[in-house]
């Protein structure tokens, strides 16, 4: 038996670590609970609307994200969609809409997600001026994302995290695959792991309203 | 592969555990250090991570600080906060180490959340682990891969999505992210044993290391200590070497010895560096053991000792030295206070010591000295250090027995080598190994010429053979012959001895050769001396015996011519064999050293005259005339006989060697050098000068065949020699071979202050009242003295022997005694001390007639006037009674008178004039008086002139004394009358002055010095 008389424990010692211990293991849950806390999803919209800015990638699938440039959150989520860019190459065309108040300069914008995401092959950023494309698909949280078929049809809506700034396969990224593949028929959704794409002066008065309702 | 087994012993086993803990507690400690470290960094690269990662979180335009900031300060710092204090605290506790390991995965899962779940993030926890198996504690491991597992299942229940993306809990999807971190547990969990188990082999291996060297260093210890005691007792031997080396004996060494043991040992026994007091005991022939030297140091500087140890004697077992001196061995007293037989208890303890030791000095098994130390160290002696001291006592013995063989080996070599003796050292083969000084002497060789040849170069050829006896046998007093460097033939007396080495083998021969080269000479002349005495003793006696066989057998008669001639030849022969005798004699006291003088003052022409006149019938005999030429009338001092002799042997030799009608010339005269030489010079046929030193030598006569030729015994020369020696004189010889010889000899001259010859007058002596006692037993001797005596005019008395002499002298006191030393009742030197011790005989002078040598063992030389040796010629006693009265002794002068302040006055007067004064009241008083002293002088004092009182002293008297009769009135014609003998003065008191007085007892006095004027002149005054 290795040990000596130093390693008698004194009670008061004992209890204080378990006292620790606990502390920490709390702090620790706290910190899981926000990570598993998902962010607000408005109603997707099931048909592909008609956008100067976005076309239909027909007879591809068109896959849409719509992030705050300044979510550190968001980072997990471009990550994903690298993986599913990769793994369904030539059979998507991405946009990642990166929602940008018009009072702030487009350098606020311009982070490094968009940076990030302009090397990403296949996929396209698009500055959303105070939101206007966000606010069509029913966008609030940064990160959400939208799978369209090449009918314009709605295939998928919800984040392809498994937490807030969480890396890590997901049920997200599978049905989005799924999904292109054409795997998948009916739409589906997955929670939104993000940051709130608008604050609540930037809502729009009718979907401040539906929102009330929602909650 | 082998399998090793270690048996360890209870100890050996207790000490590797030990080891190991230490081994294992020492990377604790180490591995809690560095965890520290890792949790402070971990928690700084947190908060980096989390500021860089997701520094805001928003809400549109809207941010805050990201909760993964908060959490990355405060969770990280919470995290941090434990292990780092008991890392800081209590290092190396088992509680400290799985707090870290529980720490360590709970930082690994804030880190995985800080970087957004990233899979790199996720080596952090199979790097913790690695990390925590440092510890080469796998139940750390255990913890840690628990915390890992829970975290696991926690959140896969309860936040599914987050740890495996799925939305639904699956309950065992756990166990494949469990499975890697158990995977790698197993390789870790089995190093750490390994680790465990080669820490406790090493443990094993330093414990048995340890056990080992311990044992060196204990063997090391105690190699050095014994290495340090050994160079105590070498420096303690080597300057006690020293010390005695330059000594001669243990009293000079003592003071040193002391010194180099207090210096070397003493000291460092005790670790006493304060005072110490020693001293050394020697016992004494009585037993007892006496003290010979004591030191007192303090602090290396010598004081007054704490007592006076040399005034103290102890008896073997009496006190420390005693009781070293009796038991023969070291002994230690640790506390003087408690010590019963230490005797300067008191003293010792006032001066501040403490302890003692002593030790003693043995030698040829008994003690020859103690010596002890008393200091103020309690230390108690190691048994190694007594036997130290035993031996440095053995080695100043041995040294001591060896410094004294050094003396007597050098005293031994000293002898040898002064030795007049040659003695010679030789090998087995005849090799000379040693040569001493007498050697050299004697044979010319020098020690280094001689060492390393052979003895044989000192054998003549014809003696060769000797060395074979040499060789074999010890030989004593071997007379033969050497040769010597100069190729002399040396008589010498051979000793060998054969010189064993220690196993007694014969190594060589030691030769001792005395030279006998004299010896033999002096052989040879006593072996001629003897023929010559030989025949010169059978020749008188031929004669005589001849002469009186004649008369005795009527072939001629008696009292004829012819036998008076007969008797003549008797006479001279006898006279011949007297004078041989003599000779023989006087040689024999020369060799004893016994030749005594009778100096007197002598006149030279009288010397040279009488030794002629004795001369004259043997110069007739041989036809040579002898010539005295006497050129100095000064004195001489000398013994009479023998100056005399010493002329008649040279005059003698001298006409026996002249040719018949030379001349002898005889000579004296003054030389500048304050002698009278005398010189006999004849025509002889001279000496060659070659033989010219062996003249005078004993039994030396120059040519062997003149001895019957010339008669004589060869012993004159060496008598005449040693007479003018003893005279302090000188003799010697001059001669030219051919022409002639002269004889000369040397003596003293008197002093002319000191030279008063009596004349011829004064030495007429009439005797004929004059009494002399002869104590002679032998009859015939004795009438013959009579005779001769008589026929002088003394009265005669004779005694034969002690007890008839005592009786005669009871009665009368003669003038003179002849005494006889052997008488039938004693010896007469007990006769002569009583006569000594009587004041009335103290004066009497006395003439010893005997056999013995002169003065042989007699110490009454005051009273001897003479010494005779039979035969004595009787001339020669007659002369010696005539110069005993001679004596210009003390004079006795008796004073008789009722009056006893006219006798006081009267004893003042005659003291005066050196007369010894008696004085007697009465008649019988001085009767008495008169039989014991025999006064030279009577003096009576009478009122009344008493007729009868003088005639009664006359009768007394054994010879007359001069009267002198002292009285107050005038004698009567009548009264004279009466006084018919003696009376010479008659005095009035009241016409006479003391000046008078003094002058008629002066006249008196002198006429008592000779008897034959004090005869004369009384048979005038009658």
């Amino acid at each position: 038996m290795i040990g000596n008389s130093h390693d008698r424990l004194g009670v008061p010692l004992i209890a204080l670590c378990l006292f620790w211990l606990i502390g920490v293991v709390a702090g620790s849950a706290v910190l899981n609970n926000y990570v598993s806390t998902s962010g607000y999803q408005g109603k997707a919209v099931k048909k592909w609307l008609v956008s100067d800015s976005l076309a239909l990638a027909s007879p591809l699938s068109t896959l849409i994200m719509v992030v705050h440039p300044q979510c550190s959150c968001s980072q997990a989520s471009i990550t994903e969609l690298a993986i599913i860019m990769a793994r369904c190459h030539n059979k998507v065309k991405g946009y990642v809409l990166f929602v940008s108040p018009s009072n702030l300069p487009i350098s606020w914008t311009k982070s490094n997600l968009w940076y990030r995401v302009k090397e990403m092959p296949g996929v396209s950023p698009i500055i959303d001026l105070n939101g206007s494309l966000a606010h069509q698909l029913n966008a609030e949280t940064s990160g959400q994302t939208f799978v369209y078929d090449a009918h314009g049809d709605l295939s998928f809506s919800g984040g392809i995290t498994s937490g807030r700034a969480h890396e890590g396969d997901n049920a997200g990224v599978d049905r989005v695959i799924a999904c292109i593949n054409g795997g998948a028929t009916n739409s589906s959704s997955t929670a939104v792991f993000g940051c709130s794409l608008f604050s609540c002066s930037q809502v729009a008065p009718e979907l401040q309203t539906s929102k009330a309702n929602k909650q | 592969m082998t399998k090793v087994i270690f048996q360890l012993t209870d100890p050996l086993k207790a000490r590797s555990d030990e080891l190991s803990k230490e081994h294992l507690q020492s990377i604790y400690r180490r591995t809690d250090r560095l965890f520290a470290i890792l949790f402070v960094f971990q928690w700084l690269a947190g908060i980096v991570i989390a500021l860089v990662v997701s520094p805001r979180s928003w809400t549109g335009t809207h941010s805050d600080i990201h909760i993964h900031v908060w959490s990355a300060i405060f969770l990280g710092g919470a995290i941090t906060v434990c292990p780092l204090y008991l890392a800081w605290k209590r290092p190396g506790q088992i509680l400290t180490r799985h707090i870290i390991a529980i720490s360590q995965m709970l930082f690994s899962a804030l880190l995985i959340h800080l970087t957004g779940g990233r899979i790199e993030t996720h080596f952090h926890i199979f790097g913790s682990l690695a990390f925590l198996a440092v510890y080469s504690d796998w139940r750390v491991l255990i913890t840690a891969s628990i915390v890992v597992i829970l975290d696991h299942v926690l959140r896969g229940i309860f936040w599914p999505l987050t740890i495996y993306g799925v939305l639904a809990v699956e309950p065992m999807r756990w166990l494949e992210h469990a499975w890697w971190v158990v995977f790698e547990d197993i390789f870790l969990i089995k190093a750490c044993l390994n680790n465990v188990r080669e820490a406790l082999n090493v443990s094993q291996r330093q414990a048995e290391v340890e056990q080992t060297r311990g044992k060196v260093e204990e063997i090391v210890k105690e190699r050095t200590r014994e290495l340090h005691i050994s160079e105590r007792r070498l420096s303690t031997q080597y300057a006690v070497s020293k010390v005695l080396a330059g000594s001669d004996s243990l009293t000079d060494a003592a003071p040193k010895i002391l010194q180099a043991i207090a210096n070397n040992m003493v000291k460092d026994i005790g670790d006493c560096d304060g005072i110490v007091y020693g001293e050394i005991w020697h016992p004494d022939q009585y037993g007892m053991i006496n003290c010979i030297c004591n030191i007192q140091w303090a602090d290396g500087h010598s004081v007054k000792p704490f007592c006076r140890a040399e005034d103290l004697r102890y008896s073997p077992g009496v006190g420390l030295p005693g009781q070293v001196f009796k038991e023969q061995q070291a002994l230690q007293l640790i506390d003087i206070a408690q010590a019963t037989n230490f005797l300067r208890r008191e003293s010792a303890l006032a001066a501040g010591f403490k302890a003692a030791f002593a030790f003693p000095v043995i030698a040829e098994n008994e003690v020859k000295a103690v010596i002890v130390f008393i200091s103020e160290s309690q230390s108690a002696l190691r048994s190694d250090e007594f036997s130290m001291l035993e031996s440095l006592g053995q080695q100043i013995g041995q040294f001591i027995v060896s410094k004294r063989t050094e003396l007597e080996n050098v005293q031994l070599a000293n002898i040898v080598q002064s030795s007049n003796d040659a003695i010679i050292g030789q090998s087995r083969d005849g090799t000379i190994t040693s040569w001493n000084r007498g050697a050299e002497r004697l044979l010319g060789y020098t020690s280094e010429e001689a060492k390393g040849n052979s003895s044989a170069m000192l054998l003549p050829v014809d003696r060769l053979k000797e060395l074979e006896h040499f060789d074999l046998e010890s030989i004593e007093n071997f007379e033969t012959v050497r040769v010597a460097k100069d190729l002399q033939r040396k008589d010498v007396s051979v000793t060998s001895s054969l010189i064993l080495d220690s196993t007694n083998a014969v190594v060589g021969t030691s030769l001792i050769l005395r030279d006998i080269t004299e010896r033999k000479e002096s052989e040879k002349r006593v072996a001629e001396f003897y023929s010559t005495v030989s025949h010169e003793l059978r020749t008188p006696l031929t004669a005589i015996r001849g002469a009186l066989g004649l008369i005795e057998g009527g072939i001629i008669e008696a009292g004829t011519a012819e036998a008076m001639d007969l008797i003549q030849v008797a006479r001279e022969s006898s006279d011949r064999l007297i004078r041989l005798i003599n000779e023989i004699l006087d040689l024999k006291k020369i060799e004893a050293g016994k030749f005594e003088l009778v100096i007197e003052s002598l006149d030279p022409e009288r010397l040279v005259k009488d030794a002629l006149e004795s001369l004259t019938g043997m110069s007739e005999q041989a036809g040579i005339k002898l010539e005295s030429r006497t050129c100095t009338n000064d004195p001489l001092l000398g013994d009479r006989d023998r100056c005399t002799q010493v002329i008649i042997n040279l005059v003698s030799n001298a006409i026996k060697f002249s040719p018949k009608g030379s001349l002898v010339v005889v000579t004296s005269e003054k030389t500048k050098a304050g002698m009278v030489r005398f010189s006999i010079t004849d025509t002889g046929p001279g000496i060659p000068e070659e033989q010219l030193h062996k003249l005078f030598n004993k039994f030396q006569q120059l040519d062997s065949s003149d001895t019957r030729a010339k008669g004589g015994t060869g012993l004159g020369l060496a008598i005449s020699k040693a007479i003018v020696d003893e005279h302090g004189g000188n003799i010697g010889v001059n001669s030219t071979f051919g022409v002639g010889t002269t004889f000369w000899f040397e003596l003293p001259e008197q002093a002319v202050a000191d030279q008063k010859l009596p004349s011829d007058e004064d030495d007429a002596v009439d005797s004929s009242v004059a009494s002399v006692l002869v104590i002679e037993d032998d009859d015939q001797l004795a009438h013959v003295l009579n005779v001769h005596i008589s026929s002088q005019g003394f009265k005669v008395t004779r005694a034969n022997s002690l007890r008839q002499a005592r009786s005669k002298l009871t009665y009368s006191t003669p003038a003179v005694i002849i005494l006889d030393l052997t008488l039938p009742d004693g010896d007469g030197l007990e006769l002569l001390e009583e006569l000594r011790n009587d004041a009335a005989t103290r004066n009497i002078p006395v003439v010893v007639i005997t056999g013995r040598g002169a003065r042989e063992g007699c110490s009454h030389s005051p009273m001897i006037f003479d010494w005779l040796q039979k035969p004595f010629d009787t001339q020669m006693l007659i002369q010696a009674i005539e110069r005993s009265l001679s004596l210009p002794s003390r004079r006795r002068v008796l004073v008789i008178g009722e009056d006893a302040s006219t006798r006081s006055r009267l004893s003042d007067q005659l003291s005066n004039m050196s007369l010894e004064c008696m004085e007697a009241s009465d008649q019988d008083e001085a009767v008495k008086l008169i039989q014991q002293s025999a006064p030279d002088l009577i003096i009576i004092d009478l009122d009344v002139f008493d007729a009868q009182l003088v005639s009664n002293l006359r009768r007394v008297q054994t010879r007359s004394a001069p009267l002198i009769v002292f009285s107050a009135n005038h004698l009567t014609e009548n009264g004279r009358h009466e006084l018919s003998l003696g009376v010479i003065k008659y005095l009035t008191e009241q016409n006479i002055s003391d000046s008078e007085f003094q002058t008629v007892v002066q006249e008196l006095i002198d006429q008592v010095r000779s008897p034959k004027m004090q005869l004369n002149k009384l048979e005038i005054l009658v």
